[in-house]
């Protein structure tokens, strides 16, 4: 079979990156957009997530806590605060940017929170360089708690200056047990987003 | 059971820690004084009890500065350590045993007093800090009797925590990363101490120290050290790729309590500590 001279090679594979770039862009971003529903969805489902969202009031249902209390109350939080919110700002960060053209292809990059940019973002209410968020993967000590039970006794406290009722033992009553969190959402999305590598074209 | 991977990082993180807050912080005061007798029933009955104010004194030779007592002065004579000298660093104090030391002797003596005590504690952080109340157990300013009592742990002091550890396959043949998270809690007499305990062990990211032996922990059970003199073995005097353990993070936070009450100023130092090995060997 007759062969195109080199250049006119090299030059097909060089434009065809640029002509069938509009066609694969759509593709790729729909295919991006879909894991990014997917990672953002399955960070709002996940257990510990769910548990504060809902607030003080909320049941144990991660299980961290052995079914006592919740974990709101035990890291420590004001009520009226919204510690999840930062985290989904950084999720909902997450993009996907055009590089370049490459032969018979295009060039992306995706752009995702790392496992620092969370626990940059998700502070102790109590130690500001700690963050909660590591905290539910590598331990979480129960201070939080004694102090949310501290302000709770106080707003209770007739005087509303003193502390009226002592809190039992911490450690008696709740146990702190690690999962894993952020760092296997992260890592799970990570791999799926790396998968685009493989997007084709489709007729 | 025989020490396991885990014993030697904590002790060598301890005595690191120690060295590093000594050495690079001149966390330490030197002092010269007079010592007082009082009975310890956990003594041997030979054993007679010459207490100071201050605890804990600095065992490091290798302290640039700092005076590491070798003995001291009983009725004006020197006498050096030995079977009936004992000196109890971690107590600051020394034990004298033999009929020549009588309980009124004028015992004297120079050493260095660490800024920070530096205890290993299986406790939970809650405990220490709330349940414990050890704010009440200051050491600086001190009034009263002429000495501390012996054993009672004393403020300023950091306490070190073992808290986990995980092993990751890191490459073939089974190597793999052992990652420790050591937590340490620092009491602190005032915001000055606090920063700069704070600041120092920020720096030490990335640092790298000597694996030790659990028995290679230099003080024995009088306080006294094992085989004079200690001189901390330093991975920057005398590397050893073998042995290092590398400090991979660290995180540092002043613990913020909103009742805002005089208690000590506490602080949270978290590191995590990795290691190259074959565990399953």
């Amino acid at each position: 079979m007759a062969r195109l001279p080199r250049d006119v090679e090299a030059l097909i594979a060089r434009q065809s990156g640029e002509i069938i770039r509009r066609s694969f862009e759509k593709q790729v971003t729909a295919r991006f957009n879909a894991i990014k529903r997917r990672m953002i969805r399955e960070f709002l489902d996940h257990p510990i997530t769910k548990e504060i969202l809902a607030g003080p009031s909320s049941p144990n249902i991660s299980g961290t806590l052995g079914g006592y209390g919740n974990l709101f109350s035990y890291i420590g939080f004001y009520d009226g605060d919204e510690p999840i919110q930062p985290i989904l700002d950084l999720f909902e960060k997450t993009a996907l940017q055009f590089v370049g053209t490459v032969p018979d292809g295009a060039n992306w990059t995706i752009f995702m929170p790392a496992r620092e940019d969370v626990w940059e973002v998700s502070p102790m209410p109590w130690a500001s360089g700690r963050s909660w968020a590591r905290g539910i993967e590598t331990g979480i000590s129960g201070i939080g708690q004694y102090l949310y039970d501290q302000r709770t006794s106080l707003k209770n406290s007739r005087s509303g200056t003193a502390i009226q009722t002592q809190q039992g033992k911490i450690r008696g009553k709740t146990r702190f047990k690690n999962v894993k969190y952020i760092s296997a959402i992260l890592a799970k999305y990570e791999k799926e987003f790396s998968n685009l590598d493989e997007t084709a074209i489709s007729a | 059971m025989k020490p396991q991977y885990q014993h030697n990082v904590t002790t060598s993180f301890a005595l690191w820690l120690d060295h590093y807050l000594l050495q690079k912080g001149e966390a330490y005061t030197n002092q010269t004084g007079r010592f007082y007798y009082y009975q310890d029933a956990r003594l041997p009955s030979t054993y007679k009890a010459f207490g100071t104010q201050y605890r804990q004194w600095v065992y490091d030779s290798t302290i640039t500065g700092a005076t590491i007592p070798s003995g001291v002065f009983i009725n004006s004579t020197f006498t050096p350590r030995s079977s009936a000298l004992k000196i109890d660093f971690l107590n600051g104090r020394v034990l004298a045993t033999g009929a020549g030391v009588a309980t009124g002797a004028a015992v004297t003596g120079s050493f260095s007093v660490k800024d920070f005590n530096v205890y290993l504690s299986n406790e939970n952080e809650e405990d220490l800090i709330i349940e414990k109340n050890l704010s009440s157990q200051k050491k600086f300013p001190w009034s009263g009797a002429t000495y501390l009592p012996p054993y009672d742990q004393t403020l300023p002091a950091i306490y070190i925590m073992s808290d986990s550890f995980e092993n990751t396959p890191f490459s073939f043949g089974g190597e793999d990363e052992t990652r420790s998270m050591m937590r340490s809690i620092v009491f602190a007499d005032d915001p000055y101490s606090l920063d700069g305990v704070l600041s120092i062990f920020a720096d030490s990211k990335n640092r790298v120290f000597k694996q030790k032996d659990f028995g290679s922990y230099p003080i024995n059970e009088f306080g006294d050290i094992k085989t004079p003199p200690f001189s901390f073995d330093d991975y920057y005097t005398n590397p050893d790729p073998s042995v290092e353990l590398f400090i991979d993070d660290v995180t540092v936070s002043k613990f913020k309590d909103s009742r805002g009450s005089a208690r000590s100023y506490i602080g949270f130092l978290d590191f995590e500590v990795i290691n190259y090995r074959y565990p399953r060997a």
